[in-house]
């Protein structure tokens, strides 16, 4: 079982800015993302690919950070989350976000997790039950904000 | 200088090209490649003066593209440029041969702290 601390608002913070700019705005969020809703999964695994980790991000907060990494329009972004999905010109730069923020569980830990795979999870085909979390709030300027998760599996 | 930026992520090799320009790398020339097999055949084609190169790619992965650059005899200057940042992956890095070990996200001032000391000795 991964022994790797949960990140703090000052981790998440310091990952935002660094891969999304200075202006991206981090607070806590209670009761977090809303799961009734399209939700992207992203799950972490150890060696032995067993999910360890998981960051669920609203399906608005997804499409903004990949559209927000290379700067495609935030109207694209938009009409992908009314459509429920991560627009296609997204999924790549969703991806390698979400696989920058593996060091949102590593950095204070020992135990080496990799990304695994991201999931668009809806209220049917939920994302895994976590036994422990912490819920943030993301602003993204000129972009959609919205809540995510970092969950212990 | 001619740089190789190895990353299957497309967003992410604008992103280095960025970054090295915001470090102060002067006359530089970029190249790029979306894996080590492709990395391998830029090499050949190009000779670059320096690589930075992803960890996990399709097709090959980063380490394997550095030992397999070692292994036909080729010195360019390598390094990783990774969210791989565990100390036993970056002693794998290192005892292949690679000269720097930048973790991503990433700054151009971690990218100065990282390249300074190998730039100075190679250029």
């Amino acid at each position: 079982m991964c022994s790797n601390p949960l990140p703090t608002l000052k981790t998440i913070e310091k990952m935002m800015h660094c891969l999304l700019g200075n202006q991206v705005v981090t607070k806590n969020s209670v009761p977090g993302p809303d799961l009734t809703k399209p939700h992207v999964v992203a799950s972490y695994v150890n060696d032995a690919h067993e999910v360890q980790r998981i960051l669920v991000c609203e399906l608005g907060l997804a499409n903004a950070m990949g559209a927000a990494m290379s700067m495609i329009p935030s109207g694209v972004a938009n009409d992908a989350t009314k459509a429920g999905i991560v627009a296609d010109n997204i999924q790549g730069n969703l991806s390698e976000v979400l696989n920058i923020c593996v060091n949102l569980f590593t950095e204070n830990g020992t135990d080496r997790l990799t990304f695994s795979n991201l999931k668009v999870c809806t209220p049917k085909d939920p994302a895994p039950a976590v036994k422990q979390s912490v819920k943030y709030a993301l602003d993204i300027p000129r972009y959609t904000g919205g809540s995510l998760l970092a969950g212990s599996v | 200088m001619k740089v190789l930026i190895v990353d299957d992520s497309k967003a992410m090799r604008m992103i280095v090209t960025r970054t090295l320009k915001q470090a102060g790398i002067i006359n530089l020339t970029t190249i790029e490649a979306g894996s080590g097999v492709e990395g391998l055949a830029m090499v050949a084609d190009h000779k670059p003066n320096a690589i930075f190169s992803d960890w996990n790619m399709p097709e090959m992965t980063g380490i394997d593209f550095l030992k397999k650059l070692r292994e036909d005899g080729n010195s360019t200057l390598f390094g990783f440029v990774t969210s791989e940042s565990s100390p036993e992956v970056k002693k794998e890095a290192k005892d292949a041969g690679a000269s720097f070990f930048i973790v991503k996200p990433f700054t151009p001032n971690s990218f100065e702290a990282a390249l300074a000391p190998v730039m100075a000795k190679t250029f």
